[in-house]
């Protein structure tokens, strides 16, 4: 007997845990889309970088010189992703806003993608 | 490689070199694996091949085993016909070796028909984890 | 409870197949609800392999014999803790664990990832259903753990007494952890594959599996290695064995990986060879537990071969590597480099060469471990390829890492200084070469001139490492004014990925060291003994000095007092013993308890510098007329009183059963009353300790470079946009702003 029921309560929790998502009406998300991701990732290796070049000059790899040369490459290219993010991030926002007000649902979601949200702060 | 080369170009030589290197190695590495390898033999293979003063490592399962002071006699079966072979053995005995062990052992074959085992060659197999046992009783 | 685990069991299975369905569904049509769901799959089949593993591991404990596995792999004499870890001792029950760690990383890996790469995680989720679903089918379908038997034995066969040992019971799980974990970034490859993102931020979220999983594998070998040197008989821990191997292939691949990974994040190169790396260490991860369990190649270790089980292995390996080949085939155009080698000296160049002989490396011991298959499909023939044939190859690729482990930290990235690259190169040379000079100067290292070196490089990586922290400390104590303890506390935290590897290095180092010289410049020797003898062994004397013998329920004893003496000091004691166990399969009755399973206790005395290593191995032929003339009355008169009637006949046998008790204890302690001589292996190694001590500095540097990093230098929140008054909508490209993370978290 006891068995069984340990069965059906591991059966329900499932059960409950995996549809909950399909039916919930909660409104979509507003995570970051892959790109800007992408961008933030790329931006924190450039970061890394910069840190590492530091790092390298002050354990006494590089010599001033070659470490001002190193610096400013990645700096410029640093900046260069700084303004990919900002423009996609300025775009995901135009697009948020736009659904919000009404318009078709873009790319990132749909009104059921709705679990998301509750999700973000919950396994 | 010379200043101002292409950089492609660079890259192709030390790719080629790279290859060129790996092919060399691989070659040695196949030529020593087929001239330094010893054939791993069962029971029945052993006696239908085995060759004089050849070194060949017999594998299979020890049917009986008997030791004296110095030297460990036992033989060794076929693992999927019923032939065994025995070997007289003088060296280290692995822990685990006991009848109905898997073993695997470097053999000589003399020119008296009886196989010897080389000294430290025999190793034991390890007991099987995924085996099922059959249950003892208790007494 | 049988019935309930097996009805788990096939939730799970539904569960993997419901989860790689809405996991594909989701992706193709955009309803990212049903990768939600689809990710709640996977922490229901966590929820349900743990519950089924607990069913398990319960019957286990309270010795449920009706259990088939709880049969063959317990008995009520075996230990408690050995009770617990006994489930994975066992085929179906390993491959149950194997379900339930797979399915706990990757809901670890769905969790983490839930807010990110969306476009390649439900791929990555299909994937790592696909993979748990099959593991699954095998325990559904091919080795059920709660099948059961029925009327169930009164006692089980026990857990071999080779295996009741403490590291033995931890390391199929650090194993399986190993492969599990390497199976995160497997799928989250194939993931950014087939979506198309293979840009460095699958690698950035799976790298911690990575590394975690590369931890895990060297914890596990370091522990296989430790089981046999200290438990089995012959005094070593490494045997080139095809199932040791089956580990160390994708340890060698995946420490390729985690240094790789670092060149694409860096500079967005080595995309193809980063995904082949990781698609082939995953697909290594499933051969290694294929060739556990097959027995398809001779082993100490192979285990009884299932034909069912190695066909769907293959497939699902064939499955791997052929969908590997077509995913990077079909990206090879996304997976162009976006930058090239600026020099061939610079940090990026040593990883790469690095990479190279890694892989090397691997093919070799790969090469060697499946030659035997290879050679009967050329041949007809199985040749099997000892160490002494490939150590040629090993070796010179093994210094070379070690070497190139020693010189990578030195240079920088992209581009070298050349007169600082001198003054770096000073003292990690200096003491390569202040090593050498020593050891040339303490004689008899000329002959092992393979070990020579690698003690030179060795010492170059130490001095390499030494003077990174060092510096580091330095520079730290000078921006910050901090005392130099923590300066150095505060660099190792703020830069754990740098210096943790660093402290891997070093362990490593250490622990070569350590394997050169144990391997090179060990003295054993064979010598049988009587109590009063001594033997010489490199200038120790082993005197034996007593015999000694127990008898219990589970085993007879039989072992030895060994008195070590330098001249005329007393260097240490040590006792070795061999533990016989009654056999399963033998019916006579004293000739059981003498010739079934063996275990051996190693009389070790550890030392910094060198290990002494005895073991005994008694010989029981002076036994042989009693037990046979015991075998012959005992059988008597159990016949006997196995013809009397029912009332008379138990009470006859517990008094046949106890008199035989009483004899064999008689027999065993005839070893001390009348000792005759026993063979001993001796031996005397030198750092043996060292390679146990580089493991564990090793094991400690990776759990440094695993740890997150301190909250105020994590990036992960986005930075909202900032509009300005020109309506360019963005912040501007001011140096100063990029600066500012630099003062606030550099060194």
């Amino acid at each position: 007997m006891l068995q069984y029921l340990l069965v059906l309560v591991v059966l329900a929790i499932a059960l409950y845990v995996i549809s909950a998502p399909l039916l919930s009406v909660r409104r979509a998300s507003a995570i970051a889309s892959d790109d800007v991701r992408a961008l933030e990732a790329a931006r924190d290796s450039k970061l890394q970088e910069i840190r590492d070049a530091e790092m390298d000059m002050r354990t006494g790899k590089l010599s001033d010189e070659d470490y001002r040369t190193i610096d400013g490459t990645l700096r410029s290219e640093a900046v260069q992703i700084l303004e990919r993010l900002d423009d996609a991030v300025a775009h995901e926002h135009a697009v948020r806003a736009a659904e919000a007000a009404g318009e078709a649902p873009a790319h990132g979601g749909t009104a059921a993608d709705s679990g998301d949200d509750r999700l973000r702060s919950a396994p | 490689m010379p200043r101002g080369m292409d950089p492609s170009r660079k890259r192709a030589i030390r790719l080629t070199v790279a290859l060129t290197v790996a092919v060399l190695l691989a070659s040695a590495l196949i030529y020593t694996s087929f001239s330094a390898g010893r054939d791993e033999l069962t029971a029945s293979q052993l006696v239908n091949r085995a060759k004089p003063h050849t070194e060949y490592i017999l594998a299979g399962t020890v049917v009986q085993s008997q030791r004296t002071a110095s030297t460990l006699y036992f033989r060794v079966r076929d693992p999927k016909r019923d032939i065994s072979v025995p070997v007289s053995y003088q060296g280290s005995i692995p822990g685990p070796f006991a009848v109905g062990r898997g073993v695997l052992v470097s053999v000589r074959k003399t020119a008296s028909g009886v196989y010897v085992g080389q000294p430290g060659s025999l190793t034991t197999k390890c007991p099987s984890k995924y085996q099922a046992v059959a249950a003892g009783t208790s007494n | 409870m049988a019935p309930a685990g097996r009805v788990l069991l096939i939730l799970a299975l539904l569960c993997t197949v419901y989860g790689f369905g809405a996991s594909l569904y989701g992706a193709r049509t955009g309803a990212h609800v049903w990768v939600v769901s689809g990710r709640r799959a996977m922490y229901s089949l966590f929820g349900i392999a743990a519950t089924a593993f607990v069913i398990l591991d319960i019957a286990f404990v309270s010795n449920d014999f009706s259990y088939n596995i709880v049969a063959s792999g317990s008995s009520t004499t075996t230990p408690f803790f050995y009770r617990i870890a006994a489930v994975w001792a066992t085929q179906s029950g390993s491959l149950l664990l194997w379900v339930m760690l797979l399915s706990f990383w990757s809901s670890l890996a769905l969790f983490i990832t839930r807010n990110k790469v969306r476009e390649m995680v439900p791929y990555a989720q299909a994937t790592l259903f696909g993979l748990a679903g099959f593991f699954t089918a095998l325990t559904v379908l091919f080795a059920n753990p709660f099948a059961t038997s029925s009327p169930a034995p009164a006692e089980g066969a026990g857990l071999d007494p080779l295996l009741r040992h403490t590291t033995m019971m931890v390391h199929p799980p650090m194993l399986y952890s190993g492969y599990t974990l390497m199976l995160v970034p497997f799928a989250f490859a194939v993931g950014a594959l087939i979506s198309g993102r293979v840009n460095a931020e699958w690698i950035q979220v799976t790298r911690r599996f990575a590394l975690a999983a590369w931890l895990c594998l060297g914890v596990g070998i370091m522990l296989g290695a430790r089981w046999s040197y200290t438990e089995l008989g012959w005094g070593g821990f490494w045997a080139w064995d095809p199932v040791e191997n089956a580990a160390l292939m994708p340890w060698l691949l995946c420490t390729a990986f985690i240094h790789s990974i670092m060149i694409q994040e860096k500079r967005g190169m080595l995309k193809v060879w980063n995904a082949s790396l990781v698609l082939l260490a995953g697909t290594m991860a499933i051969i290694g537990t294929f060739l556990v369990r097959s027995g398809i190649l001779s082993s100490i270790h192979a285990f009884v071969s299932d034909p069912t089980l190695n066909f769907a292995f293959v497939s699902l390996i064939a499955v791997m590597a052929i969908g590997s080949v077509f995913l990077v085939t079909l990206r090879r155009d996304q997976l162009r480099t976006e930058a090239h080698l600026d020099s061939l000296f610079c940090r990026e160049s040593m990883f790469l060469l690095q990479n190279i002989v890694l892989v090397a490396l691997t093919l070799v011991v790969a090469w060697v471990t499946f030659f035997p298959l290879i050679s009967e499909a050329i041949t007809g023939t199985e040749i099997s390829v000892g160490p002494p044939a490939f150590r040629p190859y090993v070796v010179p690729l093994a210094l070379t890492v070690v070497a190139l482990s020693g010189i990578g930290p030195i240079i920088p990235w992209r581009k070298v200084t050349w007169p600082k690259l001198r003054r770096n190169f000073a003292f990690p040379v200096s003491v390569g070469l202040v090593t050498l000079v020593v050891l040339l100067l303490v004689g008899g290292v000329t002959k092992h001139l393979l070990a020579l070196t690698m003690f030179v490089f060795g010492a170059f990586v130490i001095g390499t490492i030494v003077q990174e922290f060092f510096r580091g400390t330095r520079a730290r104590t000078k921006m910050a004014a901090e005392p130099p303890p923590l300066a150095l506390v505060r660099l190792v935290r703020r830069n754990r990925r740098r210096y943790g590897g660093y402290t891997v290095h070093f362990g490593v180092a250490v622990a070569l060291i350590g394997i050169a010289a144990s391997t090179s410049f060990q003295h054993a020797r064979r010598a049988d003994l009587t109590p009063g003898r001594s033997v010489k062994v490199d200038g120790y004397t082993f005197k034996y000095v007593r015999p000694t013998s127990s008898a219990s329920s589970q085993k007879l004893t039989f072992g030895a007092v060994i008195s070590v003496y330098r001249g005329s000091s007393h260097v240490t004691t040590v006792h070795t013993t061999a533990g016989l166990y009654p056999s399963e399969t033998s019916e006579q009755p004293i000739g059981r308890f003498f010739n079934g399973n063996q275990e051996s206790r190693v009389g070790l005395d550890s030392g910094l510098l060198r290990d002494i290593w005895v073991v005994i191995q008694p010989n029981t032929q002076p036994l042989a007329k009693q037990i046979s003339e015991g075998n012959v009355k005992f059988a008597k008169a159990i016949g006997a009183a196995n013809a009397l009637p029912a009332a008379q006949r138990t009470r006859y046998l517990n008094t046949i059963y106890s008199l035989r008790d009483q004899f064999i204890v008689a027999l065993d302690h005839r070893f001390v009353t009348h000792p005759w001589t026993s063979q001993f292996l001796i031996e005397v190694s030198p750092l043996v300790a060292w390679l146990w001590l580089g493991a564990i500095i090793a094991a400690f540097g990776g759990l440094v470079a695993l740890w997150p990093a301190p909250r105020p230098t994590r990036r992960g929140s986005r930075r909202p946009p900032t509009p300005d008054a020109s309506g360019t909508g963005g912040r501007q490209p001011e140096p100063e702003t990029v600066q500012q993370p630099r003062q606030r978290e550099l060194v």
